[in-house]
């Protein structure tokens, strides 16, 4: 071990007082209003789902796990929704909401309480999304886009280790309908999209968005989608409406495309590194026709 | 919620805790973890991480402080994935960015772990910084256990560039000579 490694690793004993007065001190001291840093927080909710029994690896030392060792599944699951609350978790995507022209205008973080009173996403939480989550998760937030009165699309980010996701999606699923998949992220995202009369046309899973090539798709009906060979750089011209910059300085890109054709709505997603923006729809077509998970 | 309560909900299995924890604790350990990862998204993964781990580990852990508990929690996480993530690339500890300073007054030798442990010298870490005023004990403790840029520091705090600078080199400068005369240091 190396001093600085020493150092640090030190760093974590000191005592609880001294963390917790750090903490604490933020906006306290000197009679200034601290700010902890300049991160953004914003509204999102939380949607809790816990594993019925899944324990970790724990060592004296919590936190001091690698990701492959600090989840052990017992083998029992279940996924109950029993809270959502109002959550400081900045959601990438509601920090740039569409302004303007086609797509999706509104997006929302209701709780549980304001998704059951939405009278167009019946039971949505309760039912919809559990039915269609690999069990034994913690669900911790969710995002819905909201076209005008319309359901589009639900997210919800679950913390896991992504492997185990997959593994266990494609027990429940079938290994068949899955794309490949790579990446190390620890958590990933699943989402609903359905159609406006509450048909659900996809659902998928996305891990981080680094690569452009970790999101795995669970096609309920295929037939109903724009197919990946369908796809053509005049339906991209036509669709695409929203180019998400959340952090172009280190993860570029994440491109969103909505395909909305009146009775079917597919969305696409993928992330590049650079501007996106500036492609051609011929280029962004090149891009998406690369991927090879695509052509799943 | 004060930490009481926290650790009452969770000893009592109740799910709603981890929204009251992320309610409380999110845009902070959030901060924490970016602080390290540079990464917002790696570092909203890394604090769901920690909730698991928090979920999973009390009951049976009963710490005194859960504040600090999930701290050092969102910490040891955030190191241990940027280590995994620049292993490879070999761009050296993340702390080497932060704490290059550590050169000038931890421990020396071919292994430092041979005459010191991280729980020593967290040890004396601790009782050196209670024995700072609070305003140098903060610039510290922000510096080295959150890992935050002077700037930021600056913002929290509400502190001139000048004195943080000061305060830090005191404060490394004082700790030497701590180790040094408990017979730690050598060089």
């Amino acid at each position: 071990m190396n001093k600085n490694t020493l150092f640090s690793e030190a760093m974590s004993y000191i005592d609880d007082s001294l963390i917790t007065e750090s903490v604490r001190a933020d906006g306290q001291q000197n009679g200034k209003r601290g700010v902890f840093i300049s991160l953004a927080a914003s509204a999102a909710a939380v949607a809790v789902i816990i594993p019925v029994a899944m324990t970790a690896a724990r060592t004296a030392f919590p936190g001091g796990l690698s990701d492959a060792d600090s989840l052990s599944d017992t083998g029992t699951h279940g996924v109950t929704i029993d809270e959502v609350s109002p959550a400081t978790d900045p959601g990438f995507i509601d920090t740039d909401p569409p302004s303007e022209g086609k797509g999706p205008d509104v997006y929302l973080h209701p709780t549980v309480e304001e998704l059951r009173e939405m009278d167009n996403i019946p039971d949505l939480v309760p039912d919809l999304v559990p039915n269609y989550l690999p069990d034994g998760y913690v669900f911790n937030y969710v995002d819905l886009l909201m076209d005008g009165d319309d359901f589009l699309f639900c997210k919800a980010r679950l913390i896991d280790n992504r492997n185990n996701i997959i593994e266990r999606a494609e027990e429940k699923y079938g290994s068949d309908r899955f794309a490949a998949v790579s990446g190390n992220s620890s958590s990933i995202e699943f989402g609903i999209s359905r159609k406006r009369d509450g048909e659900v046309l996809e659902i998928y899973a996305d891990g981080s968005p680094f690569a452009g090539t970790e999101t795995i798709v669970i096609r309920e009906d295929y037939s109903q989608h724009i197919g990946f060979n369908e796809l053509t750089p005049e339906i991209i011209e036509e669709s695409r409406t929203e180019c998400f910059d959340y952090d172009p300085t280190m993860r570029g890109y994440l491109y969103e495309v909505f395909l909305d054709a009146g009775e079917y709505t597919v969305r696409y997603r993928y992330s590049l590194c650079g501007d996106a923006e500036a492609l051609s729809a011929e280029e962004l077509y090149s891009v998406i026709t690369s991927c090879e998970y695509m052509k799943k | 919620m004060d930490d009481r309560t926290v650790l009452r909900m969770l000893n009592e299995r109740d799910e709603s805790v981890l929204g009251e924890i992320r309610k409380t604790h999110g845009r902070g350990c959030i901060s924490l973890a970016n602080n390290y990862l540079n990464d917002r998204r790696d570092a909203e993964e890394v604090f769901s991480d920690a909730l698991l781990t928090v979920w999973n580990s009390i009951p049976p852990d009963s710490p005194g402080s859960f504040t600090a508990y999930l701290y050092r929690t969102v910490r040891n996480i955030a190191l241990a994935r940027y280590r995994d993530m620049h292993r490879q690339k070999r761009e050296g500890d993340l702390t080497a960015v932060a704490l290059d300073d550590a050169e000038g007054f931890i421990p020396g030798g071919v292994d430092p772990v041979e005459s010191l442990t991280a729980a020593e010298l967290g040890s004396v870490i601790s009782a050196y910084l209670k024995s700072l005023p609070e305003t140098d004990r903060n610039v510290f403790v922000c510096r080295y256990f959150h890992n935050m840029q002077l700037n930021d520091i600056k913002k929290k705090l509400g502190l001139g560039l000048r004195k943080i600078r000061n305060s830090l080199t005191r404060s490394r400068e004082g700790l030497r000579e701590k180790l040094k005369k408990e017979g730690y240091y050598y060089e």
